[in-house]
């Protein structure tokens, strides 16, 4: 009787522990399954929270790209109209004055020479306008010749551009080389009113496949960390313009020490 | 009671899979084979106990059935995710399989018993492959991933009851049929789960 009760309290003993185990699996396995599902809400989360920064940064970027098309218009109206219609004016003035007559011959003279002046300058201003507004050179030469009507344009009033191009523009690829041709406009121009640099260096080089351009000037500089810099059009511009590559941007300033900006695509 | 409902759950969950088998991949029609080997042996499995006959030999063959086609499931399952993952599923699965025909030559008269040693390495291994899946299953939606799950728990819970079975036959009648009813319970929910996978992916996709 003794030993009978000794073997079932043993048996007991084996059911208690295969039991116990059977149910330590169970909930060890739970964990693990919660685990995994907690890992993924968190992760779909994190990639949510990824996706609408991203969303938030392209608009920002259209919102910057509307603006400056807005700013462009504003200034284009305004070039039309101080530099053409003004002009266009006078001649339409001066022509009057001839067709009503009563001038002496010395005054119809000056009157049509002042026509002509001012016509000549109309024409100008309205090439002027038009070549700012797309550079004919970009589409008849490329590129690179573009870039150097840039500098040349840019050099002179105490400002001097050394330009150097060890690489190959692939024409065909005319949205590409605008963007690029627009990025190094906005540079040039910024260091010029901003920076008052006195020189500016342009080194363009391929570099594992990639295109690479290092930009520095001599100017004023800013602070990096100053928001204010880079929440500015032209930074907003230049930065779309390199999204639009498909390239990467970097810049490195310090208060009157320069700036330098690399960018690949 | 318990058994006859969890292998009335296979039973509708073979015909409900055999009833879409047309069009789909490889390792849907593995799985299919799966649930239709196991649902075979255990009918017979059943046959020769209810005639008090030793159907241990039959262990043998759930052995090799379930972890042959499982990992050839998840072989098939792992090869569009992850090359790496399925050729290490491919890999492994012929080194057990290997292993237990040698343990199998060494010791023939393994084949009339319960094979403890073999329930235990296939089971381990097999969680590997789903855990392997459920950490894929991560960062992008899998089919599968009810069946998955069910596997999961199912095997976690059951691996003791398999390994230990040799040791349990020792044990008393009444825990013995307890810790073997936990085990049909435990298939049960794994079929109940196999069955909610089934209407999820594949019901309404007859159309589509």
């Amino acid at each position: 009787m003794g030993m009978e009760t000794e073997f079932l309290s043993e048996e007991n003993g084996i059911s208690l522990v295969v039991l116990g185990g059977i149910s330590f699996m169970f909930l060890v396995g739970m964990l693990l399954l919660l685990f995994f599902y907690f890992s993924k809400k968190k992760i779909v989360q994190k990639e949510l929270e990824k996706k609408n920064l991203e969303l938030t940064h392209q608009k920002n970027l259209l919102e910057a790209t509307l603006e400056t098309q807005e700013k462009e218009r504003q200034r284009i109206a305004r070039d039309l109209h101080d530099d053409i219609s003004s002009k266009l004016n006078m001649v339409s003035l001066h022509s009057d004055l001839l067709l009503t007559g009563n001038l002496a011959e010395s005054e119809q003279k000056e009157a049509l020479e002042t026509i002509l002046s001012l016509s000549g300058k109309a024409l100008e201003n309205s090439r002027h306008i038009a070549h700012d507004l797309f550079p004919p050179v970009l589409e008849k030469f490329g590129l690179d010749a573009a870039i150097e009507e840039l500098c040349s344009e840019f050099s002179g009033h105490g400002t001097q551009i050394s330009y150097h191009n060890q690489s190959l523009f692939d024409e065909t690829q005319k949205s590409k080389n605008l963007h690029v041709f627009r990025i190094l406009q906005e540079l040039i121009h910024n260091s010029i009113k901003h920076g008052s640099a006195s020189h500016i260096q342009l080194h363009i080089e391929d570099r594992k496949d990639k295109k690479y351009f290092h930009y520095q000037d001599n100017g004023k500089g800013f602070q990096i960390e100053d928001k204010q810099n880079h929440k500015g059009l032209g930074m907003k511009n230049i930065d779309s313009r390199i999204q639009f590559l498909q390239g990467s941007l970097f810049i490195h300033s310090e208060l009157g020490k320069g700036t330098t900006v690399i960018f690949t695509f | 009671m318990l058994y006859y409902i969890g292998q009335f759950l296979l039973l509708v969950n073979v015909v409900l899979y055999g009833a879409r088998l047309s069009g789909k991949g490889k390792a849907y029609r593995f799985f299919w084979s799966y649930l239709l080997a196991i649902f075979c042996l255990q009918l017979v499995m059943k046959a020769y106990s209810s005639q008090s006959i030793n159907n241990h030999f039959l262990s043998t063959y759930y052995l090799f059935l379930q972890f042959g086609l499982l990992s050839a499931f998840f072989y098939d399952l792992f090869v569009p995710i992850k090359r790496k993952i399925s050729r290490l599923v491919s890999y492994l699965s012929l080194a057990v399989v290997l292993g237990l025909l040698i343990q199998y030559l060494i010791h023939p008269e393994q084949y009339y018993t319960f094979n403890s040693l073999g329930f235990l390495v296939t089971t381990v291994v097999l969680i590997t492959y789903t855990v392997l899946y459920l950490y894929e299953m991560l960062s992008q939606k899998l089919p599968f991933y009810v069946v998955c799950i069910g596997l999961f728990i199912y095997l976690i819970s059951s691996s003791l009851i398999f390994v230990s079975a040799t040791s349990l036959i020792a044990l008393n009648n009444k825990i013995n049929t307890l810790i073997w009813d936990i085990n049909a319970l435990l298939f049960m929910v794994y079929q109940l789960l196999i069955l909610w996978e089934w209407k999820q992916s594949f019901f309404q996709k007859k159309t589509g």
